[in-house]
């Protein structure tokens, strides 16, 4: 069918009920999983696939996962081609050497019915609190090999025709730490897969399945065509950036490179990360999928985030990811800490594109998200693993100052309450404040980072663990146009004896009773020259005790 | 004689009802001074005050301070180490492609927030004691000279012990008599420090904004010689006495659209319905809602203006679709309407105030199911021409006619309307087939039935004067307060005691409330238990019935939340993970045993009239009639337009109207295009 002929408003009536079935789908994962990270990182996604593997629509409360589907759904399909689906059918995938993410991240697929026919699949991916591995949580910093790291799950199907295969299910409760909560979550993603299976069923019988099928080819179409027509609205050219990360976990002094070249010509854009490092021996290797999900936020940021978010957005996007590098590893290398990689990367790409739009690009951001776990037993043997990501301050922009205290780029997660930390671990939050003159100066100046205290109360039977992933230790976050840099991070550990401990950056340790931790993450690079400042800004600053002045202790 | 007013933004309804005779009456609103409005509705009415014997009211007081940023100087005091909270939020951003993102602002900025020393545990117990001697010497006259007229205190862990905020607030009040304290334990006492922050601090915010003008509105009331009762709308969608309010303001915050809602359940009871979608389309925005058993469903996850507020409040959604949406077309070319708004100015073309992008109120126009003549009862003038030049465009674009266009463009107005009910039915396991919808506001009866087909609903009921039935709902609700804690309990042998001790606690509090503000005769409860599995984040509210509490068992317990669960999330009630209470809720009701009735105003029979209309993308003939000729006992079927003073509504092809005993109209569709 033409696409001028087919009815604008029954296509305008289609798009709104996709988008509805991934919301719908992805509310019913986020608000029912026990995964904390899902719970306070929103890190889970729902889409909807054509059977030829593009994305139709999808919900995501976080960048990250911007087309990280796509890849799972390719390997399935072409393992268990879509013809043989039958309804009922579940298929697992985790692997990142053949389509997942990192090993938490499960994606769940099942294939959409109408009278018979397979019209679609039903895709969801959940971070998952632990597939086992080195360390609870399965998030080790420490890990040199993906067989550390957990569970691994190539294409697998877990149900057909409804039947669940109780071998594999045997096999995976017995390589988690939390068996019931793990299976709990992969219910919920069946759970989400089914409601948009049969929320696209009703679809199709008040359409038809011939014009939804049709209406499908259009509507890709239509948002390649947008993001094209909005990247033609670009000047063309050629931009470098290059940023660092502060190590990989295990070779702790030597900083890790990402370099990012973006050209923008005749309605694409193409993302060359040559120039990066080789791939690490720790875990910060992030597969060819992350820097799609970072050149797809980069894009939308940069362009129009009203687009409908399917396939078509994608088409005019191309990589080059060398091979063997921190951007594309090889197996066995590990991955599990790769988000902090795919916030450098989106950091980067967004830097290479200040110079096609350097009205509209703030100053780097903090870019950090710090990830600590802290896990262990009460005095009367009950068992707690509790998380916290903290995030720092955003770069000031041309005509505005930096968010304090913000979760930027690619992630997009929520604080853990003081009040629920001490309910859920016998540890006590002594300080939570913005931390003063963290933010770059500048005409405009960054926004700050956090400061927050824990102390390990008695109530605990023996020390716990804890691990820290930090970045911004080394490497501060640079002004732009002039402007300053913000504050690096700093993490110390005081011991119960005031022996005091730097974590540089990356650490898995022990804490005490009466240990403490504080941790001050990263402020956000300012935006033109310092002496440039209004005024007002500065006395207001100084009212409300963000920045040191000069003099003062 | 009793009286509602509805202070909106645009205009003040009011609604009189005495011996089953009603009045309405619309009046232009005045901003600046919101009584005044309602003043002038009074008199324009020419009800002498002394002979009305309750007054109800409603306004966007409340809400406006706070989206205006108009509150009085309002100060923090909270626990050492955490004068940030405000601040710090939870550091989530609600636009993720917005690179220049700034957070809403919290009301009250760093330099007034102060701490207190003395720290409570998660479980209760005191680590460091509450230094009064302290907050005597340094904090009482820092508040004293920063000349703050409310201070709202919120302390780590107070919602499990309240005991060192209470102690500080008498302290503050005996030093600073006439400044208000407001206290997060006495507002909400649930667990997260930043939402229990914000909700206390926007309370204390407008509490001395509603308390001047509940005084000033009271007072005038006297000096007219008013001696009834003055009563005033809440969110929940129930009112409270005028002095209640006095010292809880942040439960007006979204009162106007909660009186609407509880004014359609209310009136649509009459008439038997109990389940049921509220529709009211305004000028600039559509809110929507559900009611189960006759109750608004409440939620506790509202925001106003990016800033928690953890209170019930009737859960409604509200999107940017009304009159004034505009119609346009994206850049893949396809058709869209809304969220932008060409607003009061210009407003719509067909306006004739210089207005030239075309809206969803001159799609109207152009089908002509708007009539030139019907706009404010006739006393403006609309320019019919200038609709059609607005929406040619669009018509080119697409290769249709300018009639196609315009119902193109409604039809797609109708499913972001859709999509707005799917998500507060379908999401929360409500399936939109088994209510009927009941339209209000100046254009809900407008396209009612339109979004009726779409969702698979087979009966509308459109009460009378829809388009003033909020100002009814002011009169119609009970008087009700809502009470939470935060008490985590495992689900299991030693669970049903708790719970019964917990509603037997908060029963007393909330009775003891209820009696001190003259709420007088039986009073209702509802108790709600939120519950979980064992990890997750997010609790299902799961109502425990008060005859079942004395036979309650661990096993009752886990069937009512799996039932709930897999109501909300398609799986959980075959599950036999543990499962954990988090909170309790308890609501309180007093019922109005005498609500007055609203009913078709007299006089208002005219004669039929045949008119040619677009609908169903066809010119289509059809029939003009006045709501007050539809007499029982007379039936219209569409095509058709039926007018009131207050709102116009269309009957499509296929549907059919009667108006029943309770003057409420019951539209059916024919179920041959099902």
């Amino acid at each position: 069918m033409n696409m001028e002929r087919f009815d604008p408003v029954t296509l305008e009536v289609i798009r709104n009920r996709l988008d509805m079935i991934a919301e719908e789908m992805q509310l019913t994962l986020l608000r029912s999983s026990c995964s904390p990270i899902v719970k306070e990182g929103l890190d889970a996604s729902a889409s909807l696939f054509t059977v030829d593997g593009v994305t139709l629509a999808q919900a995501c409360a976080i960048p990250i996962h911007l087309a990280t589907l796509i890849p799972a759904v390719a390997e399935i399909t072409r393992r268990f081609p879509t013809e043989a689906m039958r309804e009922g059918d579940i298929y697992l995938l985790n692997d990142p050497y053949a389509g997942g993410t990192h090993l938490p991240d499960i994606a769940l697929v099942v294939p959409v019915f109408t009278a018979g026919r397979i019209i679609a699949l039903a895709a969801t991916m959940t971070h998952h609190q632990d597939v086992g591995g080195l360390a609870a949580g399965s998030v080790p910093t420490n890990a040199t090999e993906i067989f550390q790291e957990g569970l691994r799950l190539p294409a697998v199907p877990w149900a057909r025709a409804g039947v669940f295969d109780e071998t594999l299910t045997s096999v995976l409760r017995a390589n988690v730490r939390i068996p019931d909560v793990f299976i709990g979550d992969l219910h919920a993603q069946v759970a989400a897969c089914r409601l948009g299976a049969a929320r696209l069923a009703e679809a199709a019988a008040r359409h038809g399945d011939n014009t939804l099928l049709t209406a499908f080819g259009l509507l890709i179409d239509r948002s390649e065509a947008m993001t094209r027509a909005a990247l033609r609205a670009m000047p063309e050219g050629t931009w470098q950036a290059e940023d660092w990360l502060d190590n990989d976990g295990i070779a702790l002094d030597v900083p890790l490179r990402i370099a990012v070249t973006a050209t923008v010509r005749d309605g694409t854009i193409h993302f060359d990360l040559t120039g990066s490092s080789p791939q690490a021996r720790g875990p910060v290797n992030a597969v060819p999928s992350g820097s799609l999900a970072a050149a797809c936020f980069a894009v939308r940021a940069v362009t129009d985030p009203a687009i409908p978010n399917n396939g078509g957005c994608f088409r005019p996007i191309s990589l080059t990811l060398p091979e063997g590098s921190i951007v594309n590893p090889r197996m066995p290398a590990p991955v599990n800490a790769r988000s902090a990689t795919i916030k450098r990367i989106t950091g980067c790409m967004l830097a290479a594109l200040a110079g096609a739009v350097p009205d509209r690009m703030p100053a780097p951001s903090a870019g950090e998200l710090l990830v600590m776990a802290f896990g262990g037993h009460w005095a009367d043997g009950s068992a707690f693993v509790t998380g916290e990501l903290l995030a720092g301050g955003s770069g000031a922009g041309p005509g505005y100052d930096g968010v304090d205290a913000i979760e930027t780029d690619a992630t997009n997660c929520m604080n853990l309450p003081a009040e629920a930390m001490e309910l859920e671990a016998p540890i006590r939050v002594r300080r939570w404040s913005l931390r003063r003159g963290s933010g770059g100066d500048g005409t405009f100046r960054g926004g700050l980072g956090q400061v927050k205290e824990y102390e390990v109360l008695s109530t605990i039977a023996a020390p716990l663990s804890f691990s820290h992933r930090g970045e911004r230790h080394a490497i501060a976050a640079s002004g732009l146009a002039g402007g300053g840099p913000g504050a690096r991070a700093v993490s110390v550990i005081t011991r119960a004896d005031g022996t005091t401990e730097t974590i540089a950056s990356k650490r898995v340790t022990t804490l005490a009773a009466g240990d403490r931790v504080v941790v001050e993450t990263a402020g956000g690079g300012g935006w033109g020259e310092a002496a440039r400042r209004d005024s007002a800004r500065r006395d207001e600053d100084a009212a409300n005790g963000k920045i040191v002045l000069e003099g003062s202790a | 004689m009793r009286v509602g007013i509805e202070v909106g933004g645009t205009f003040t309804d009011l609604v009189a009802i005495a011996d089953g005779r009603v009045t309405v009456l619309k009046v232009p609103s005045t901003p600046k001074s919101p009584d005044i409005g309602a003043f002038n509705a009074l008199a324009e009415s020419g009800i002498p005050i002394p002979s009305i014997t309750e007054l109800a009211h409603g306004s966007t007081v409340a809400t406006n301070a706070v989206l205006e940023r108009k509150g009085f100087p309002t100060a923090f005091v909270t626990t050492a180490g955490f004068r940030d909270i405000l601040a710090l939020q939870r550091h989530g951003r609600s636009r993720i492609y917005d690179l220049a993102y700034h957070q809403p602002p919290a009301v009250v900025d760093r330099r007034s927030s102060f701490e207190v020393s003395g720290r409570i545990l998660a479980d209760g117990s005191v680590l460091t004691a509450l230094d009064l001697a302290a907050a005597e010497r340094d904090l009482v006259p820092a508040l004293a000279a920063g000349g703050y007229r409310a201070i709202a205190i919120c302390l780590l862990n107070a919602y499990v012990n309240p005991a060192h905020e209470q102690a500080l607030k008498a302290l503050i009040r005996a030093h600073l008599p006439g400044v208000h304290v407001t206290v997060s334990s006495d507002v909400t006492r649930e667990f997260r420090e930043f939402e229990r922050a914000s909700t206390v601090t926007l309370s204390a915010y407008v509490q001395p904004v509603m308390d001047g003008y509940i005084a000033r509105f009271a007072e005038r009331l006297k000096e007219h010689g008013f001696a009834g009762r003055f009563s005033v709308m809440q969110s929940n969608g129930g009112r409270v006495p005028g002095e209640a309010m006095r010292e809880n303001a942040v439960t007006a915050l979204l009162s106007g659209p909660a009186a609407g809602v509880t004014g359609a359940a209310r009136q649509v009871a009459r008439s038997g319905y109990g389940n049921l979608i509220t529709l009211d389309i305004g000028g600039t925005s559509t809110d929507v809602c559900v009611v189960a058993d006759g109750r608004p469903q409440l939620t506790n996850e509202f925001m106003i203006d990016g800033l928690p507020v953890r209170i019930p409040v009737v859960d409604i959604n509200t999107v940017g679709a009304g009159g004034g949406s505009i119609i346009w077309v994206d850049e893949g070319g396809m058709l869209r309407v809304g969220p932008h708004s060409a607003g009061a100015d210009p407003g719509p073309a067909c306006y004739g105030r210089g207005g030239t992008v075309p809206t969803i109120t001159d799609a109207h126009v152009v089908r002509r199911t708007m009539r030139a003549d019907a706009f404010l009862g006739g006393r403006m003038r609309i320019d019919a021409d200038a609709a059609r030049t607005a929406l040619a465009p669009i018509a080119e674009r697409f290769g249709m006619s300018i009639e196609e266009a315009a119902d193109a463009a409604v039809r797609v107005a109708t499913a972001n309307i859709v999509r707005a009910i799917q998500l507060i039915s379908t999401e929360r396991g409500h399936d939109p087939r088994d209510y009927v919808l009941v339209p209000y506001g100046g254009a809900g009866p407008l396209h009612a039935a339109d979004v009726a087909r779409d969702l698979g609903i087979r009966t509308i009921v459109v009460p009378p004067s829809a388009g003033i039935i909020s100002a009814y709902g002011l009169l119609a609700s009970d008087f009700s307060q809502f009470d939470s804690r935060t008490l985590r309990a495992a689900v299991d042998d030693t669970a049903p005691a708790v719970v019964r001790e917990t509603f037997d606690a908060m029963r007393e509090r909330a009775v003891a409330r209820a009696r001190s503000l003259g709420l007088d005769g039986e009073l209702a409860l509802e108790f709600t238990a939120d519950m979980r599995f064992v990890g997750q984040a997010f609790e299902v509210p799961v109502p425990l019935p008060l005859d079942s509490l004395a036979t309650l068992t661990a096993a009752d317990l886990r069937a009512r939340f799996g039932a709930a669960h897999q109501k909300v999330y398609h799986f959980g009630a075959a599950s036999d993970r543990p499962v954990e209470i988090v909170s309790f809720r308890l609501g309180l009701i007093a019922p109005q045993e005498d609500a007055p009735r609203l009913s078709e105003p007299s006089g208002t029979a005219g004669e039929d009239r045949a008119i040619e209309l677009y609908t169903d993308r066809a010119w289509r003939q059809g029939t003009l009639l006045s709501r007050g000729s539809l007499v029982p006992g007379r039936s219209v079927t569409g095509p058709a337009l039926l007018d009131d003073s207050t709102s116009t509504l269309l009957l499509p092809d296929a549907w059919r109207a009667e108006r029943d005993a309770a003057d409420n109209l019951i539209l059916t569709r024919e179920t041959r295009d099902a």
